[in-house]
């Protein structure tokens, strides 16, 4: 028997219908459960049967990232449909129908990895459904510390998780947030939160907690360690391509834009060329935790 | 000349940005700042209208108090630096 649950994460709801053998697989969906029916949902996924009768239209088929998985977006009339291949070359292993804003979703898998179809689906429909929302479902790692986050940002391979391991070798106090997905949002305050998600990537991190970030730093590998504050535009690059969001959706684009521009100019972003290395969580750490 | 389809010009702080963040340009990976006289001149232009230095140069002393000189100085030097950006064509 297929039963409904509520998820809330970062402040927003959502809820997955779905049999007792898909839950199963959702052990890092349980520490943002919520037993009471929320007011309003940002998005309601089904798992079970996905309708591909209709005629669908391609869309755009995203192949920017060879060792990412690939998705193909078409539509059905108003609705949208994506379809996810684990990578860039292999065969489609989920298929995800959702209404024109994101926010009734159908899923079925041909994969026996429910937790990639979950996962998935999951990140994308949230990404979506909160870009307008002042919300980032960001690409980083988050370490915690003295009640402040530490996002560090950088392309797969970077060293963003080795980075983070350098903090809480150098710092009896750093704890891991997040290791892949955290979400950010900028708070009725204005301030800028980062929030623990379901989402971890390989590590199993699924801490359902929120503090004020500190500083944001974009990681590059070299043979020193340094680090400096980026001005406006460049943090704006790097943020907007550790931001999830479909490019292809000019609304959506409008309010990452939106929101990306207050949190740069908010809280500040920096560039940090380093080795892995406990010297460069000093470093870092020195510089990030001065000012602002 | 004409603008390439898909950039969108925003605003930053007080400078500009131009990124490339359409379907038309979801592989244009950089991204361009421009001054608040490049900007107003894309944005006179960027409805994909025809455009030479000489046209952008007429635009300049249109909004600004320049000689005919200087304006097509700098209409020239800004075109130059959208082509080689591969903004325009």
């Amino acid at each position: 028997m297929a039963q409904r649950r509520y998820y809330r994460v970062a402040g927003h709801s959502f809820s997955v219908t779905a049999e007792e053998f898909v839950f199963a697989q959702m052990s890092n969906y349980q520490p943002f459960e919520t037993k009471e029916e929320p007011e309003e949902t940002i998005f309601d996924l089904t798992v079970g049967d996905v309708d591909l009768s209709e005629e669908k239209t391609q869309v755009f088929t995203d192949t920017s990232d060879d060792d990412m998985p690939r998705i193909e977006i078409y539509r059905i009339g108003q609705d949208r449909l994506f379809q996810v291949s684990m990578t860039k070359h292999s065969e489609i292993c989920l298929s995800l129908r959702t209404s024109e804003d994101f926010h009734k979703a159908s899923l079925c898998f041909a994969t026996n990895d429910i937790r990639f179809g979950i996962d998935n689906s999951c990140m994308l429909l949230y990404a979506f459904s909160t870009a307008g929302m002042h919300t980032l479902e960001m690409h980083a790692a988050v370490i915690e510390r003295g009640g402040h986050g530490f996002l560090f940002l950088g392309h797969s391979g970077t060293g963003k998780s080795t980075h983070a391991r350098m903090w809480m070798s150098a710092f009896e106090d750093a704890q891991l947030l997040n290791d892949d997905n955290p979400i950010l949002r900028i708070e009725e305050n204005g301030e800028i939160h980062v929030y623990g998600s379901p989402w971890s990537g390989k590590t199993p991190c699924y801490i359902n907690r929120e503090v004020p970030v500190g500083a944001i730093v974009q990681l590059a590998q070299a043979p020193h360690n340094k680090i400096w504050p980026l001005r406006l535009p460049e943090a704006y690059a790097y943020m907007l391509s550790s931001a999830s969001g479909l490019k292809i959706e000019p609304k959506m684009m409008d309010a990452l834009y939106d929101t990306i521009a207050r949190v740069i100019q908010t809280v500040q972003v920096y560039k940090m060329e380093c080795l892995p290395d406990t010297d460069a969580a000093r470093v870092c750490e020195k510089n990030v935790t001065n000012l602002k | 000349m004409h603008i390439i389809k898909g950039f969108k010009l925003r605003p930053l702080g007080n400078e500009f940005i131009l990124v490339g963040e359409s379907i038309e340009q979801v592989n244009f990976n950089k991204m361009i700042t421009m001054n608040e006289t490049a900007a107003y001149l894309w944005q006179q232009v960027e409805d994909g209208k025809e455009f030479d230095a000489k046209s952008l140069a007429a635009l300049l002393l249109n909004e600004y108090e320049v000689s005919e000189t200087q304006a097509l100085q700098d209409a020239d030097k800004t075109l130059q630096a959208w082509l080689s950006a591969g903004i325009i064509e």
